[in-house]
């Protein structure tokens, strides 16, 4: 039973993105002209840009998620839903449900496209593969941790800035270790170490953050 | 058969200074409705929220059996439905996708939902999103969840709103039928309820009616 409403949530949360399709297409639009500008800001020599790509494409991953994950709570809360939900059995997998969902609508089709942002900027194929590897074990992380912060601030009017005060500097060792494994690919350095080191950051998260979530949406029930 | 299921003991609550609930002290028995009256503002949604178990009152208990309901929170909020001023649905998701995330969320055998929507006549529109609703009809899905799931304690705030004079008549039969099966009600409203067993709560005054 647990596990058939799991992927109920994930399923209908998907299909009610899905119909505003809108709200879904922005956040990947956002991550892909902040990457395009950079080039047109630094001009065009293709060192330089390579160089700092991997930086580039993360930061804009960074923020593309904490532009979506504000709103992840906002509208069950608004409507009601979570006061429903509160009184099941099911809080924490509902959190589950929604953060997976999350995940998939607004953050594997960074990893999806990155590949083609690595050809952007002249990335060779190992460079291609640390990047999307990265990005793919990355970006749970990235979204859990910001699933915390979207709980803790759903309640409160203009949370737009408080939001990204909060949870960047949680994102920081994410953003070192993930740029890190793509700069030691383009130096020819092993890369398990990284890739054990944000497999590990996403299982600690996923242990605590869902957790948290709860326990956050409970308190803004009481409110 | 009439021992006090819930008890509201002594509840007192303020917000900002100022008393909303001053030592509220009613019971309720299987088979009773319990109408909470009160000007706006007097403090009848907070009432209801604290009886849901969102809200621990500042002084006084609420015992259901004759135990604290913050002790077994989980048990208590697994048989009382809530309804309050909003929906609770989804606006994206369809009325039947709304039935069936709740059921599967509250771990609830899949009924079948088309005399539930019959009767609130709502087998037109089950496979209209919410947000295209009109309120009423919005109001009519929400109650839903009464009908799909049987559980002893409803707590409804403001549930006739919107609702038109069928609706209305819906509703008065659907909370006929609980309360002859021995369910309890507490509904927040200032229609007319028209059913035996009714007690009734004022807000606002030093003393319950």
């Amino acid at each position: 039973m647990q596990h058939s409403a799991l992927l109920t949530t994930i399923h209908y949360e998907i299909l009610s993105t899905w119909r505003s399709a809108f709200d879904w297409v922005m956040p990947l639009l956002f991550f892909l002209i902040v990457v395009c500008i950079f080039p047109l800001a630094l001009g065009p020599e293709t060192q330089l840009l390579k160089h700092i790509a991997p930086g580039i494409i993360w930061v804009a991953a960074l923020l593309a998620i904490l532009l979506s994950i504000g709103q992840l709570f906002k509208d069950d809360v608004e409507d009601g839903f979570f006061d429903i939900v509160s009184l099941s059995p099911n809080v924490y997998t509902f959190v589950c449900g929604k953060i997976i969902a999350h995940w998939l609508l607004h953050c594997l089709p960074f990893v999806l496209l990155s590949p083609l942002l690595g050809l952007l900027f002249d990335f060779n194929w190992q460079e291609i593969s640390a990047l999307s590897l990265s990005l793919l074990l990355g970006t749970p992380v990235l979204c859990l941790l910001g699933a915390v912060g979207a709980a803790l601030t759903v309640r409160l009017r203009h949370s737009g800035l408080l939001l990204p005060l909060l949870i960047i500097p949680l994102y920081i060792p994410v953003l070192i270790f993930g740029t890190s494994a793509i700069m030691a690919a383009s130096l020819g350095l092993a890369l398990s170490g990284y890739y054990a080191i944000l497999g590990a950051l996403v299982l600690f998260s996923f242990t605590f953050a869902p957790w948290l979530v709860s326990a956050a949406l409970r308190i803004g029930v009481s409110q | 058969m009439s021992t006090t299921k819930l008890l509201i003991d002594q509840v007192t609550h303020e917000r900002q200074d100022r008393v909303l609930l001053n030592a509220v002290h009613i019971g309720l028995q299987a088979g009773q409705a319990l109408q909470i009256r009160g000007a706006n503002g007097s403090g009848k949604s907070t009432l209801l929220r604290i009886l849901a178990g969102y809200m621990r009152p500042q002084a006084g208990r609420i015992l259901w059996q004759d135990v604290c309901i913050h002790t077994a929170l989980s048990t208590y909020q697994n048989r009382l439905h809530y309804i309050g001023h909003v929906n609770g649905l989804k606006p994206a998701l369809t009325v039947t996708e709304n039935c069936h995330l709740y059921l599967k969320l509250a771990d609830a055998p899949l009924t079948p939902l088309a005399p539930v929507l019959a009767m609130l006549c709502l087998t037109r529109y089950s496979d209209t999103p919410v947000k295209e609703l009109s309120a009423g009809l919005a109001r009519r899905a929400a109650l839903a969840k009464l009908l799909l799931q049987t559980k002893p304690l409803w707590i409804l705030d403001e549930p006739l709103t919107s609702l038109d004079t069928e609706g209305q008549a819906v509703f008065h039969d659907i909370l006929q039928k609980h309360i002859q099966q021995n369910g309890m009600a507490i509904l927040a409203t200032h229609h007319t309820i028209e059913i035996n067993a009714l007690q009734s709560l004022t807000l606002g005054e030093t003393h319950a009616a």
